[in-house]
């Protein structure tokens, strides 16, 4: 049988050989591939939640400093009181002028909290200076500041 | 036999199609990623624009409290960082007198720079255009704002400013106080630009008294040109001066650029209110000779009369007139003005301010009548103590003034028959104001009558006692508290004065800054709150009190006028016997805090670029 075999049948035989344990090896090769593909593109995907995190985080923080900004100058000068209050403590706010306004001390926006610290100074005579430092994830921080004037 | 070659492109199918998933999805992740990096840096972009929006805005305010210490700053700022902040803050100020750019500010407080500056009058004397450039992470922020330096109406440094001469007949009285509810006293300066060698440019005729509580100046240098016999004003008298600045004030200009503004209604008689035609539009436009017979309220509008204007009753309210001939106003039959409430008259011709003899009238009557000579005595008496006692150092008031003045207003507008007298004063009588009213009602009317009857009763009603506890009465200190002058507030306050606490200080000063306005020798002025200010000559006559200021600059618009068989030149005042003039400096410099001399306010009109 073997020495009355034609060329093709060789040709057959030899192809059969060369297959063996082929699949389980090419399914190895694609499964470390496979592996490696999507360890190294999960870090890519996590470092991309953590930027969609840290974007919606200052984009949150700068509107959180707005909101706070325009109440002061919509309340002006006489609503201000100069001094440094730390919504981290928290300081108190001044129960007179009740300033500093909220969102002070802190506020949520979505899932995240953000905690203001407020330094208002006296610029001139007539001029005070408001800063507010929008803190969120222990030391990730925003600043602001706007002037109001008698 | 036929299949297995179909086989052979099996192989490394799976490797093939991982890999090329693979790569898919790589694609896939690194677009997400691009996605989220480019929302990262658009987020930083909007934070970095918030920030540099409230970088340019310290700036601006920088910018006015340079302006504040030195009204004709020009030095800006370059790349200027406020501490605790990123970024920088420019401000340029041209300087050379090149053509404007739109990055550059100018000064235009002495009325020197460029008056067409981005169009015609844009950055009015006395204003400066302030452009601030605030740069942070790579992106810019320009704001532009409009600011009034001097503040309030018309940046006056003094009651009485001019280019001509000032003429002060018999008893005047010139003083300032820091605000409307703040007696504080501020100098009370009388100038004159006149630089020509003439003698008398300022002069007193010698007749009764002349009180001037600041300093009397002039930039002519010769001896004579002061010339006040007894008076000795509170500063001093000084010639050879440098010039004030009297900032100059484009009035045909401005009429002509309002006449497309809706016509005023003006009522043929009683009380004419003018009010804003939509809330975008507060200017209105009268064409000819404009006589109001009655009184004018202005309600926060600017009124543009070409041509002449004449107002037979009083001028009241918060607003403007620009009048492009010659003014004649009557004056206010008020007491005094328990609000901020100011006119801005800015009239191209001579502007005569005609009082209505409310004290000389008084006089006269009391001669014939001695009932009513004891009631006008003792009101103007009443009125004094009650000014006496509520001066009372501090912020208190004590017990035993609190019944003095609670006896005080009794004796003005008292209802009660049982009115404790202060000791000192026996005889005096409830209710004088009532008794005065009743004692005109006799007589002919006439304007003095309706003037003095008018004043009478806003003396009765500031002085009206509310029953004890009554709702009305805690209304009434409310609105007091609030810093609103109502009827029977005084007494509310001097009732309940020991309940008030923290509030204590503000509403006594409230008080005592309304009361000390009442010139009680002169109830009979005609009042005018504000500021006057012509191309011409201003003439008083009658007992006129102004509580704001006068100003005059002959920019040679304007002939020397007869009045009353004299020549009065362009820029001249004359002010006759029984003129008070009181300087209010929160008109002029309301933001000034500080009291510092030199130190002028700034007060934002308009922002641009935002």
């Amino acid at each position: 049988m073997y020495l009355a075999a034609s060329s093709e049948s060789k040709t057959i035989s030899l192809s059969r050989h060369s297959l063996r344990g082929l699949t389980l090896l090419e399914t190895l090769i694609a499964m470390v591939v496979l592996t490696v593909a999507i360890l190294g593109l999960a870090g890519v995907f996590i470092s991309g939640l953590r930027l969609v995190d840290a974007s919606a985080n200052l984009t949150g923080a700068t509107n959180v400093a707005r909101e706070f900004l325009e109440t002061v100058k919509e309340r002006g000068y006489s609503s201000t009181s100069v001094g440094t209050f730390d919504g981290r403590t928290p300081d108190p706010a001044n129960t007179t002028t009740t300033f500093p306004p909220a969102p002070y001390p802190t506020t949520s926006v979505g899932r995240q909290t953000f905690t203001l610290v407020v330094r208002c100074l006296e610029f001139s005579p007539t001029i005070r200076s408001v800063q507010v430092d929008v803190y969120w994830d222990q030391d990730s921080k925003a600043s602001f500041a706007t002037m109001v004037h008698q | 036999m036929d299949i297995l070659p179909t086989k052979r492109p099996v192989r490394g199918f799976a490797l093939i199609t991982v890999l090329l998933f693979s790569g898919i999805i790589l694609m896939m992740v690194l677009a997400l990623f691009q996605s989220v990096r480019s929302e990262l840096f658009i987020s930083r972009a909007y934070s970095d624009q918030t920030s540099a929006l409230y970088l340019a805005e310290t700036g601006l305010w920088d910018a006015v409290a340079q302006l504040e210490v030195d009204p004709s700053w020009t030095a800006g700022f370059s790349d200027k960082s406020a501490p605790g902040l990123a970024g920088t803050y420019s401000v340029n100020f041209n300087t050379s007198g090149a053509q404007f750019q739109d990055n550059e500010s100018v000064n235009n407080y002495d009325g020197s720079a460029d008056a067409n500056y981005r169009g015609a009058n844009f950055v009015p004397s006395g204003c400066a255009s302030l452009v601030v450039t605030a740069n942070v992470g790579g992106y810019q922020r320009q704001i532009e704002a409009l600011v009034r330096i001097g503040g309030g109406l018309y940046p006056a440094e003094a009651p009485l400013m001019t280019s001509g001469r000032i003429d002060l007949r018999g008893s005047v009285n010139i003083d300032g106080r820091k605000a409307q509810n703040d007696p504080t006293r501020v100098d009370a300066d009388v100038h004159s630009n006149k630089a020509e060698t003439d003698p008398d440019i300022v002069v007193w005729d010698g007749n009764g008294t002349a009180v001037i509580d600041g300093k009397v100046s002039v930039v002519a240098s010769n001896a004579d040109a002061i010339n006040l016999k007894t008076a000795l004003p509170a500063n001093g008298e000084a010639t050879g001066t440098a010039r004030k600045n009297i900032p100059d004030v484009a009035i045909l200009s401005k009429i002509q650029a309002n006449r497309s503004a809706p016509a005023a209604a003006i009522n043929a008689s009683g009380t004419t209110v003018l009010s804003p035609p939509s809330t975008t539009q507060d200017d209105l436009y009268y064409s000819g000779d404009l006589n109001v017979q009655g009184d004018l309220v202005l309600d926060g509008v600017n009124l543009y009369v070409e041509g002449d204007l004449h107002v037979n009753g009083s001028v009241t309210g918060s607003g403007s007139i620009f009048v492009s001939k010659d003014t004649s106003l009557q004056g206010d039959a008020r007491i005094a003005s328990a609000t901020p409430e100011t006119i801005a008259l800015f009239s191209e011709g001579n502007v005569r301010l005609s009082g209505f003899n409310g004290t000389e009238y008084m006089d006269n009557l009391a001669l014939t009548n001695p009932a009513l000579a004891a009631d006008w005595q003792q009101l103007s008496e009443s009125v004094r103590d009650y000014q006496t006692y509520l001066n009372e150092p501090g912020t208190g008031i004590s017990t035993s003034n609190q019944g003095k003045l609670n006896a005080l207003a009794q004796e003005i507008s008292g209802t009660s028959s049982s009115i404790i007298e202060p000791t000192t004063v026996p005889g005096r009588q409830n209710n004088v104001t009532q008794r005065l009213i009743s004692s005109l009602a006799n007589q002919p009317d006439s304007t003095s009558k309706a003037r003095m009857t008018q004043k009478f009763e806003d003396l009765n009603s500031l002085f009206y006692s509310y029953t004890d506890g009554s709702s009305i009465e805690g209304t009434a200190l409310q609105e007091l508290a609030s810093g609103r002058i109502v009827r029977g507030g005084f007494d509310a306050a001097i009732d309940n004065f020991n309940t008030l606490g923290p509030l204590k200080a503000p509403v006594k000063s409230l008080m005592k800054g309304y009361v000390d306005t009442i010139d009680y020798d002169h109830l009979g002025a005609a009042f005018f709150q504000g500021i006057i200010f012509t191309h011409g000559s201003v003439y008083t006559d009658a007992e006129v009190t102004v509580q704001g200021a006068i100003a005059a600059f002959d920019n040679g618009s304007q002939q020397p006028v007869d009045i009353d068989g004299e020549t009065v030149n362009p820029g001249d005042l004359v002010l006759q016997p029984l003129t008070r003039i009181s300087y209010i400096e929160e008109f002029f410099k309301p933001k000034d805090a500080s009291g510092g001399p030199g130190a002028a306010g700034v007060q934002l009109l308009l922002w641009m670029g935002r």
